[in-house]
């Protein structure tokens, strides 16, 4: 067990003792919030993509993080899993067969050949290992924390500071349209992120009808200067009703023209990246459009935090400004991961390119006229 | 006027001489010379009764109605000018109460040395010109360097509508006299304000007509409100024969505003031209440009401005444009800061005054985020300056003496972005080429304008130029009213793939880069010029033009 203050590496036997319940490094006495031998995976990792996440001052949530830690291997039994695979099935075949009495040198090579396929035909039938990394990852931010991390807990007190503020007076206030969300733990992340201010608009969350945003909402959706009304939400079967819950609530003034802005059975369908949590487990499993009815049969969910964080607010943003769903290919097109540093199909569907709409600026980010705006 | 030197001292024997003396000031103990550009400039000069003298340069506009005392003076100076007065307790250099014309002064012991550019200190009286390099982290947050320091040692910047008196070695003050946050609002009704605006800018154009002794104009067209609210006044007053216009674009493959050009084109039936412009046509004059240009100006929009401006006739002598609508109407940076206000509870230090300061930085959009990379300085240099910087703007986004928020944002934008960045901009792409600019929607009287009216009046609900657009409604194609706002957007991102890249190697890191290492991270700069990041062509651009400005400043020879 390496130790994510210290760096020594403990030994798990070591690391436990009589007195306590916990597992402490022999060096530091940190306190390991995860047994890596229950759970498969240990403190350092969580904390190493904690960190990378939160890079730029970039906040996260317990879903974000889970989904990040998701390791390659772990999502499925891909070509760099097979190869593996087909090495030691290889080896393994010819030892023995060399052992065997094999004499033949081209035999004992496709005996080995053939070994190594069927490994392969083994990996590519089999599911990918099972983990509790949600299970895990909840743990690990309720013993540990971050200081980038949003939970549950924090987003609320954090929502509540909001609304309790004192003196608020909207005249220097005037948003241009209104997102609703499916949850507060991502009403914090938007506004922590700073989307609200790049994007003039207003974050609600649809479980929290009271408070002086919501109140100014209602004012706004019952005067002339209506908001143009978004939404958005995770991937699944229960998630995707949450347009409709909007439109059945009361509450919900002024939203009859209200737009989807996903994630969407359809978006999913055709994007191939992302992972699924299935809460019940702990599972977390990496998606495939193929199997997408199971997920939502399953009652999984596609959490829309594992978009990157630094790729979220543009996302958002041209699904605002174009019409489009997220994750769809009208969107990458618009936030400018065009085809030449995509998947290798070379279609618009993924942030793979890296290169070129890290901006947060719509100017530099779309129709690939690379305007940087001065104002 | 277009330039100018000179040095003030109260001793005659330590005046040191120069070349070309275009005028002398002396009176009551004090000595001065100045050389003026161009030397037959000479001026207007008022006496007083108490015996003091102001002698001012440039464009004045009260001079139908002279001032009848110093005092006066101060009350109704408009223009863009620089004044020097003499009086029996102290030597003064007033800035104009905008800051169009830029006013440096560097004090060495008894000598007083004032000069319209920073470089005719060293090539007309010899001074030695270093760098402070620290404040380039001041340049990397916001493409300028704000206030009253410069990037020259020992080298200040007196701030707008403010007055420097001297008395001698070490016993010198500034102090604003013109005192916008001083005068009470007034309320009239909407439709009284808004026709007190056209009638402030029509008069303004008169005044620019008057004060320039110019028949003809050019107007600068961008398609947007400004521009074309200035081509509207200029019309008519000059008259529509006597208006030309011009504009850029960046070639017809890429968006433009030449939509709303032709409207207003169309609309008013002006003389019109189009100037296309590419890195093939403007980075053989970068040189040239930068060598104007006295302290950093991290705007590519000085390049468009500068490529017009050598583009017209050297015989349309008068430009006129729409500077000042942003900051005296309101610009789409507000709402960032608005909401960062409304907002400011969901951050651990949204209470104090650091959070507003990096929040205002954070509007800006420019190398703020990775300033802490690019710069060579570490901690704890690189706080301390960011400490200062955040103090100086705090300065003017906490003044107490504005009642509302956007009051105190619009005129902390006018005396940081417009002293320092907009309007010197304006000034130094004009002075090569010997031409007067101006606008009519910045002025004394429209800042005064901005300061009486309530916000709910003039910007309500955060309403962009709300005012501005009431006042020319009817006047100007009502689309330009009605558009979303856009300012002049330079495809450098665009252009990286093309020659910008190519160009920003070369003056970063093969010719120049022991400079550059003194201000900015070298390896830093190699990936930003490497690795797209957010924003990569703007740094890539600040930085290039930052070490133009420094070599033509430190290293003249090289």
């Amino acid at each position: 067990m390496i130790c994510p203050k210290c760096s020594h590496v403990t030994k798990h036997k070591d690391a436990s003792t009589y007195r306590t319940a916990s597992l402490r490094c022999a060096h530091c006495s940190y306190v390991f919030a995860l047994d890596p031998k229950t759970m498969g995976f240990g403190d350092l990792r969580v904390l190493k993509v904690a960190d990378k996440l939160s890079k730029g001052g970039r906040y996260f949530t317990e879903q974000q993080l889970a989904c990040s830690c998701l390791l390659k291997r772990e999502r499925s039994t891909g070509l760099g899993c097979l190869i593996p695979l087909f090495g030691a099935g290889f080896f393994a075949g010819i030892i023995a067969f060399s052992e065997a009495g094999l004499q033949s040198v081209l035999g004992i090579l496709i005996a080995g050949l053939v070994v190594g396929l069927l490994f392969m035909l083994l990996g590519l039938c089999s599911d990918p290992p099972k983990n509790k990394i949600w299970l895990g990852v909840q743990k690990y931010c309720q013993e540990k924390s971050h200081p980038f991390l949003i939970t549950p807990k924090s987003a609320k007190e954090l929502i509540n500071r909001l609304l309790k503020k004192d003196n608020l007076s909207f005249e220097d206030f005037h948003p241009d349209k209104v997102i609703i969300v499916d949850d507060v733990e991502f009403v914090a992340l938007l506004l922590l992120n700073n989307f609200h201010r790049d994007s003039n608009c207003l974050v609600l969350d649809m479980n929290n009808v009271s408070g002086p945003f919501y109140d100014y909402f209602v004012e706004r959706q019952t005067s002339d200067e209506k908001l143009a009304v978004f939404a958005v939400h995770d991937g699944g079967k229960t998630e995707e009703t949450m347009v409709a819950q909007i439109r059945n609530n009361p509450k919900w003034i002024g939203c009859e023209e209200i737009t989807d802005l996903g994630l969407t059975r359809e978006a999913l369908s055709n994007y191939k990246r992302g992972t699924w949590i299935h809460e019940t487990t702990g599972m977390i499993t990496d998606h495939k459009p193929k199997k997408i009815d199971e997920k939502y049969y399953s009652n999984c969910v596609y959490p829309i935090d594992c978009i990157p964080a630094d790729k979220l607010n543009i996302s958002l943003n041209a699904c605002m400004a174009g019409g489009c769903v997220m994750l769809s290919p009208q969107m990458f097109a618009a936030i400018g991961t065009g085809s030449s540093h995509n998947s290798s199909s070379g279609d618009n569907s993924s942030y793979d390119s890296g290169h070129g709409s890290g901006d947060n600026s719509s100017y530099d980010s779309g129709g690939g006229a690379g305007f940087d705006d001065f104002g | 006027m277009f330039g100018f030197v000179g040095v003030v001292s109260r001793t005659e024997q330590d005046l040191p001489a120069f070349s070309g003396n275009s005028f002398k000031f002396e009176k009551y103990k004090f000595h001065s010379n100045f050389k003026v550009f161009p030397e037959k400039e000479d001026g207007q000069t008022f006496s007083f009764s108490d015996g003091s003298i102001v002698k001012i340069l440039g464009l004045f506009f009260s001079a139908s109605n002279p001032p009848k005392s110093l005092n006066n003076f101060e009350e109704i100076a408009d223009g863009a000018f620089t004044a020097f007065a003499v009086t029996p307790n102290g030597f003064r250099i007033y800035a104009d109460p905008c800051g169009w014309r830029s006013i440096y002064f560097r004090e060495e012991g008894n000598l007083l040395y004032i000069t319209s550019n920073i470089r005719y200190l060293r090539e007309y009286l010899g001074l030695n010109l270093e760098p402070v390099p620290e404040r380039s982290i001041d340049f990397l947050c916001t493409s300028f360097i704000p206030g009253l320091e410069t990037l020259t040692k020992n080298v200040f910047e007196l701030p707008m509508g403010n007055v420097l008196e001297w008395k001698g070695q070490n016993k010198s003050t500034i102090r604003d006299y013109c005192r916008y946050d001083t005068l009470p609002k007034v309320e009239k009704t909407l439709p009284e304000t808004a026709r007190d605006l056209h009638a402030i800018c029509l008069k303004n154009t008169e005044n620019i007509k008057e004060a320039s002794g110019k028949k003809e104009c050019t107007v600068f067209l961008s398609g947007g409100l400004d521009s074309t609210c200035a081509l509207s006044s200029a019309i008519d007053i000059f008259g529509l024969k006597n208006v030309k216009t011009i504009s850029v674009h960046f070639g017809s493959d890429l968006p433009n505003e030449n939509k709303y050009i032709d409207e207003a084109v169309k609309y008013f039936g002006c003389n019109h031209r189009y100037l296309e412009i590419s890195p093939d046509s403007f980075l053989s004059e970068m040189d040239n440009l930068y060598r104007w240009i006295d302290d950093p100006i991290g705007d590519p929009v000085v390049m468009p401005n500068y490529m017009m401006n050598r583009a017209i006739d050297p015989k349309e002598q008068l430009v006129i444009t729409g500077e000042g609508g942003d900051p005296c109407f309101g610009g789409p940076k507000n709402v960032f800061m608005s909401n960062s206000m409304q907002y400011s509870e969901i951050y651990c230090n949204g209470s104090n005054d650091a959070f507003l300061a990096t929040s205002y930085l954070e509007s800006f959009k420019r190398a703020y985020d990775d300033a802490a990379h690019l710069s060579r300085f570490s901690e704890p240099t690189f706080g301390r300056r960011l400490d200062k910087l955040q103090s100086n703007l705090n300065t003017h986004l906490t003044n107490p003496r504005w009642e509302s928020f956007l009051d105190r944002l619009l005129f902390a934008n006018k005396h940081l972005k417009s002293n320092s960045l907009i309007l010197p901009k304006v000034q130094k792409t004009t002075q090569p080429f010997f031409r007067y600019s101006f606008s009519p929607l910045f002025s004394r009287t429209v800042i005064e304008f901005c300061a009486r009216t309530p916000i709910q009046i003039k910007y309500p609900r955060l309403q962009e130029k709300f005012i501005l657009k009431k006042a020319f409604l009817g006047k100007i194609p009502q689309s330009i009213i009605d558009r979303d706002k856009s300012g002049m957007r330079v495809p450098l991102r665009f252009w990286q793939g093309h020659k910008i890249k190519t160009f920003n190697r070369d003056v970063l890191l093969r010719k120049n880069k022991t400079l550059t290492s003194r201000f900015f991270n070298i390896k830093e700069i190699k990936a930003l010029l490497k690795h797209p990041r957010p924003r990569q062509g703007l740094k890539s651009w600040m930085l290039s033009t930052f070490i133009l400005t420094a070599k033509n400043l430190y290293e003249p020879k090289s």
